[in-house]
């Protein structure tokens, strides 16, 4: 019995340690995503009546539109055509301030929401 | 097409530079590809985004790496452009000047190498931005002040080295820094000032050291790269008060500037007073379309109406008071008294201690606070483009509107709104003119373009230079500094064929070209 609790357990622990990995690896996407959207977007894009991007967008698409972290509407597409492409009156994003790697953290965060 | 070749480079020699760059810096840091060649084009040129075209970019992480990178270049011939962030907005991005050269991307160099509380300095990498050490201190809980430019994702060494405007106390950014390193162009490192001693204590504190001084020679220039530049910070002050002096009507002009003019030149106002004028501001805030769908300048009537909801005045005055609450209070009650007599001025204060939240855009900017509030205005037409035209004259009210007239006629002229501010030090002032237009229409651009030619030939008849200015004007407006038939850019030329005889390092810069290319076009 003993034997066999130590084996479900045992049989367990790769189970916990993958599902704990995977729950870090993604709060350490999250965490990445945010930390990317604080340094690089949010100047433009915080939900203040002072922030251009809110600005712009709230003229432009409507109110609920205006807000980036509150929108359920942003595909990964969209999300590196705009990051890597600019529009309108925002500029592009080169590798060296927003890695690929940050960018795929960015989206992740932005889309999951 | 495989490449943007820089003029005279062979394809071989290129690529061969390539596999080198990438060999110092990494595969990843090191690419001529066309979507990476066209992340460093000028988002804001007023014509064809590929005008500028970079032949693509290498991205050091290192002073080791640079100069690895510099000596490479020489050898080959390739000409690089140096950028720190790349956010030279309105003045060209990150873009060259010469197609096909190569940026190089010093944005992965990005070390807060000191803040000292003590002595009230940062000494940086180039990548580092206003965002980055404003974190820093913020996070390691230093009682310490920047002085902050508009946009806060800008470089600290590279809105020093372009002789940028902060907002703060200390508001010219390259008269308050030291501690200058900068690899030549053949490679060498070099540190200025005091700096220059191999084991100086003083480094990063004092601009000059001994014999003749050097560092302004690194600044709008193409002698070098500088890779590190410390830059003096302020002490929390016991009492800060954002005050403005508002006045609703045009002709207010000329009174702020000779009311305030006393304070600037006796200190008692040390950070740059800002008079921008109503279109400026409500550019931050809105955008046109809300005001005004017809075409050419917002009228009149309509800018009344924009006055009167944004409670601004057709000229805004904003400056900054620091230091004790009694001398803070006794500065402003001076400073009131003299603008009382101002017909329509309006005056507003706000006082800020140590803990206080500040979230006034202008009070943020002020206190060293960087953000993006006034990257607004390139919202303000559409799809915003936008260049500077950014004349200096004497801080004087005869100057002020002699210059604000010539420039606001001739851009009402042409169609355009007139969005401006007076950055005033105690002698002269900075009079930046943002014009704004829409990139998707090349009749715009094109007018944008021609008016701009306009501004700087009419400016200069009437002894106007500009300061600083976007990367298609730099050889009209060094042509305007003709005195002694130009004997400056001469002088500039002479150091550059010493300096850089192969002009690998930014050719163009300033109107600053290497021999070989003075040669071919002659």
């Amino acid at each position: 019995m003993r034997r066999s609790d130590n084996s479900i357990l045992a049989s367990a622990v790769p189970l916990v340690c993958a599902f704990t990995l995977a729950m870090n690896v993604l709060q350490a996407e999250e965490s990445t995503g945010k930390r990317v959207f604080s340094n690089w977007c949010s100047a433009c894009h915080m939900d203040s009546p002072f922030a251009p991007g809110t600005i712009q967008l709230k003229q432009t698409r409507g109110p609920d539109y205006a807000v980036i972290e509150q929108r359920t509407d942003l595909s990964a597409a969209l999300i590196r055509l705009r990051v890597r492409k600019g529009l309108a009156g925002m500029p592009s994003f080169r590798r060296t301030e927003i890695s690929n790697q940050d960018l795929d953290a960015l989206i992740d965060y932005l889309v999951r929401k | 097409m495989k490449h943007v070749l820089p003029k005279g480079v062979t394809e071989t020699n290129f690529d061969k530079a390539f596999k080198e760059f990438a060999s110092i810096v990494g595969q990843q840091w090191a690419s001529s590809s066309i979507e990476d060649r066209e992340l460093y084009n000028d988002p804001y040129n007023p014509g064809d985004p590929l005008e500028f075209v970079s032949g693509g970019f290498v991205a050091p992480a290192s002073v080791d790496e640079v100069q690895a990178l510099v000596k490479t270049a020489n050898h080959l011939g390739i000409p690089l452009w140096p950028v720190s962030t790349g956010k030279n907005l309105a003045y060209g991005g990150a873009a060259p000047l010469v197609p096909g050269t190569v940026v190089l991307d010093l944005k992965r160099m990005n070390r807060i190498l000191e803040v000292n509380e003590d002595l009230a300095y940062a000494w940086v990498e180039p990548g580092v931005s206003f965002f980055d050490l404003y974190r820093y201190i913020q996070d390691h809980k230093h009682k310490l002040w920047m002085s902050v430019p508009g946009p806060g994702w800008g470089s600290i060494v590279g809105n020093g080295v372009e002789r940028g405007i902060g907002y703060g106390y200390f508001d010219d950014q390259f008269a308050n820094s030291a501690g200058l390193e900068i690899v030549l162009p053949d490679g060498e490192l070099m540190r200025a000032g005091m700096g220059a001693m191999g084991n100086s204590t003083s480094g990063p504190l004092l601009r000059g050291g001994f014999g003749p001084w050097v560092d302004g020679l690194f600044t709008q220039s193409n002698y070098g790269v500088v890779t590190k530049m410390a830059r003096f910070l302020l002490p929390e002050p016991e009492t800060y008060m954002s005050c403005e002096v508002n006045c609703r009507f045009d002709a207010g002009l000329e009174s702020i500037f000779e009311a305030l003019r006393p304070f600037k030149l006796d200190e008692t106002i040390r950070n740059p007073v800002v008079v921008s004028n109503l279109e400026l501001i409500a550019s931050f805030l809105s955008v046109r379309s809300q005001w005004y769908d017809g075409e050419g300048p917002v009228p009149d009537e309509t800018l009344s109406v924009i006055q009167e909801k944004l409670k601004l005045g057709r000229w805004n005055a904003s400056f900054a008071l620091y230091g004790t609450e009694a001398k803070v209070n006794d500065a402003w009650s001076r400073i009131k008294q003299a603008v009382q007599h101002i017909k329509g001025i309006e005056l507003k204060d706000r006082v800020y201690h140590p803990g206080d939240e500040i979230l006034h855009p202008r009070d943020q900017s002020q206190a060293g606070i960087p953000s993006l509030n006034e990257f607004g205005l390139v919202n303000w037409m559409g799809a915003g483009g936008h260049i500077d035209f950014s004349p200096v004259g004497p801080m004087t009210a005869g100057h002020a509107r002699v210059l604000n007239e010539l420039v606001r006629s001739r851009v009402h002229e042409f169609g355009f709104d007139h969005l401006c501010g007076f950055y005033c030090e105690p002698r002269a002032f900075r009079f930046v003119n943002t014009l704004i237009f829409r990139k998707d229409n090349p009749e715009e651009m094109s007018k944008v373009r021609e008016l701009f030619t306009v501004l700087i030939r009419e400016a200069a008849e009437k002894g106007y230079g500009e300061y600083r200015t976007h990367l298609a004007y730099m050889d009209e407006v060094a042509a305007t500094y003709d005195f002694n038939n130009n004997a400056l850019l001469r002088f500039q030329e002479k150091l550059k064929d010493v300096i850089d005889p192969n002009g690998v390092i930014a050719p163009g810069k300033s109107g600053i070209w290497p021999k070989h290319y003075r040669e071919s076009d002659a």
